[in-house]
C-alpha cells in the first residue's frame, strides 16, 4: 500500500503524460516487431485508444505492461495483417538480392548500430547530421540556425556519413 | 575504400537528393553504394521512430472524440440499445410464437398420427382438426378437438381435450373422442377419463365405458372394444341417429349424400368398412331398407316402404 493516490488515466493530462512517456519506445518496439512503419503507427494508435477506453480499469503502475501486452496482441487483430505478411515476404526476397532500396530490410540490430554510430560522431558533425537526417532540415536552414556556411554543413554531412559507414563496416 | 573528397561533398548532395542513386553508383564501389543505401533507409526509419508523436496523439484524440463523449458510456448505450432491440425482437417472435397455435387438420378420409410434446400420441381421424398452444402446453396439457381422435396419453399432469360439446380430462390413458356438430362421443379404453359435457354434466369413464351426447341427450354406453374401430378400418355405431352415420360416411369417403325421404332420426346400430364405399353403403343402408344410387361423388337415398 502506498500513500500516494493512484493517478487516474482517465484524466486527459495523465493520459497525455503516459503517451509522451511511452509512445516513442512503443512505436520503436512495434517497428522492430513488424518491420513496417505504417503498421507500427496503426497498432500504436489502436493501443492508446484501447487504453483510453479501459482507462478506469488500468492501474497507473501497470500501464506500461498493459500497453505492451495490448500492442503485442493487436498484431493479430489488425486488418493490415495480410498486408504486413506480404511486406515481410517482399522484404526477405529483396534482402537476399540487396538491390531495390525501397525494400531493403533493416535489422533492428543494424538500426541500433547506426544509432550508436551517430551518437559517437564528433559533436559538430552530429549536430548537423541530426538536424538534417532526423529533423529533415534543409542545409540552408541548418547553416542559418548554426550561423555557418552551407559548404561547412555539406562537409560535415559528407564526413559524417563516411564515418558512420566505416564504423559499421568495422562492426559488422 | 573510396576516398572521393573533391571540393564537392557528393555524399551530402546525395543525402539531400541533389545527386541521384545512379550518379552515386559511379562515384563509389558497389559495396559502399549498397551500404549507403542501407544507411539512408535507416536514417529515415530512425527519424520516423524518434520524431515527436504529436501527430499521432492528435490522431488518437480525434478518433476518441469522434465517438460521442465518454466512450465508456457510449459503449454501454450501444449495448443497451442492442439489448433493447434484441429484446424487442425476441418478444415479438415470442408473442408471435405463443399466439401461434399448432394446428393439425386432416382431409376427408385421411388419418394422421401425431406425437405430442409430452410423448402422448393422437390419431386424428378424417376431416378433423386438433389444435394446441405450444406455449401453454408446457404448463397445461390442453388441446382443442373438432372431429374425432384417439388419444394415448402418457402419464403426467392432467390432460384435457376440449371440444365445443364438452371437455375430457385424464391423467394417462387411452380414449377416443368424437365431437362433430352437436354429436359428442367419448370412449375410454384404459385408465380413467373424466368428461364434462356442454351441459356441465360430469361423467367418469372407466375402461369399456363411454358417453354419447346428441342433441342434449346424454347416454352412457358400454362396449368391450380395446381400440376404436376406425383405427382398424371400421366404424361402428350404437343406437346412433342416422344423421350422424350419414355425416360419418360423408367424412370418410368424401361424398355427398342426399337423404331423400329418409328419416334422419332413425337409430342405427352397426358399422361400416372405412376403406370400401360400396361395402359401407351396403352395410348401413341395406338393414334399414334404404336404396341408394351412386353418381360420381353424389349418393341419393330412398326409403323403401317396409309395409310391403
Amino acid at each position: 500500500m502506498q500513500n500516494e493516490p493512484e493517478k487516474d488515466i482517465c484524466k486527459t493530462e495523465v493520459f497525455d503524460t503516459v503517451f509522451k512517456q511511452y509512445s516513442n519506445d512503443l512505436k520503436r518496439h512495434l517497428y522492430f516487431k513488424y518491420r513496417d512503419l505504417a503498421s507500427a503507427e496503426d497498432v500504436l494508435q489502436e493501443t492508446f485508444i484501447k487504453l483510453w477506453n479501459n482507462c478506469s480499469k488500468v492501474s497507473y503502475k501497470k500501464v506500461k505492461s498493459y500497453l505492451y501486452t495490448v500492442a503485442n496482441n493487436a498484431f493479430l487483430d489488425i486488418k493490415k495483417h495480410d498486408k504486413v505478411v506480404l511486406e515481410h515476404q517482399k522484404g526477405y526476397v529483396n534482402y537476399n538480392k540487396t538491390e531495390s532500396p525501397e525494400f531493403l530490410m533493416i535489422e533492428s540490430e543494424y538500426l541500433i548500430e547506426v544509432e550508436n554510430a551517430i551518437a559517437s560522431l564528433p559533436q559538430k558533425q552530429r549536430e548537423v547530421f541530426l538536424l538534417s537526417r532526423m529533423e529533415k532540415k534543409k542545409y540552408r536552414e541548418i547553416a542559418e540556425m548554426l550561423d555557418i556556411s552551407i559548404k561547412t554543413v555539406e562537409k560535415r554531412m559528407h564526413d559524417a556519413l563516411i564515418r558512420i559507414k566505416d564504423k559499421l563496416g568495422r562492426k559488422l | 575504400m573510396n576516398k572521393n573528397t573533391n571540393n564537392t561533398y557528393f555524399l551530402a548532395d546525395w543525402l539531400e537528393g541533389k545527386l541521384s542513386d545512379d550518379q552515386l553508383k559511379k562515384l563509389v564501389s558497389e559495396k559502399d553504394f549498397n551500404e549507403y543505401l542501407k544507411l539512408r533507409k535507416s536514417f529515415d526509419i530512425l527519424s520516423e521512430l524518434n520524431k515527436p508523436m504529436d501527430d499521432t496523439l492528435y490522431s488518437i484524440k480525434k478518433k476518441i472524440s469522434s465517438k460521442p463523449k465518454s466512450k465508456v458510456i457510449s459503449l454501454y448505450t450501444k449495448f443497451a440499445l442492442g439489448i433493447a432491440a434484441s429484446l424487442l425482437l425476441f418478444l415479438g417472435l415470442y408473442s408471435k410464437f405463443s399466439n401461434q397455435d399448432i394446428i393439425y387438420k386432416t382431409a376427408t378420409g385421411k388419418q394422421q398420427t401425431i406425437a405430442l410434446l409430452d410423448g402422448s400420441q393422437v390419431i386424428l381421424n378424417g376431416n378433423s382438426t386438433l389444435k394446441y398452444n405450444k406455449k401453454s402446453w408446457k404448463n397445461k396439457r390442453e388441446l382443442f378437438l373438432d372431429g374425432e381422435a384417439y388419444f394415448k396419453v402418457t402419464k403426467g399432469q392432467k390432460f384435457t381435450v376440449n371440444s365445443k360439446n364438452g371437455s375430457v380430462s385424464v391423467l394417462g390413458t387411452q380414449f377416443n373422442v368424437n365431437s362433430r356438430d352437436s354429436y359428442f362421443k367419448v370412449f375410454c379404453f384404459e385408465g380413467k377419463v373424466k368428461v364434462i359435457t356442454k351441459n356441465k354434466k360430469e361423467h367418469i369413464l372407466t375402461p369399456s365405458k363411454g358417453v354419447t351426447v346428441y342433441d342434449g341427450i346424454e347416454k352412457e354406453i358400454t362396449n368391450q372394444k380395446t381400440k376404436p374401430n376406425w383405427l382398424k378400418g371400421e366404424k361402428t355405431f350404437e343406437n346412433t341417429p342416422l344423421k350422424i352415420v350419414i355425416a360419418e360416411l360423408e367424412n370418410q369417403f368424401n361424398v355427398k349424400i342426399d337423404k331423400g325421404n329418409v328419416n334422419y332420426t332413425t337409430l342405427f346400430t352397426g358399422g361400416f368398412d372405412t376403406k370400401n364405399l360400396n361395402l359401407a353403403l351396403a352395410s348401413v343402408f341395406k338393414p334399414l331398407y334404404i336404396k341408394y344410387q351412386i353418381k360420381d361423388k353424389n349418393i341419393k337415398l330412398r326409403q323403401i316402404d317396409t309395409n310391403d
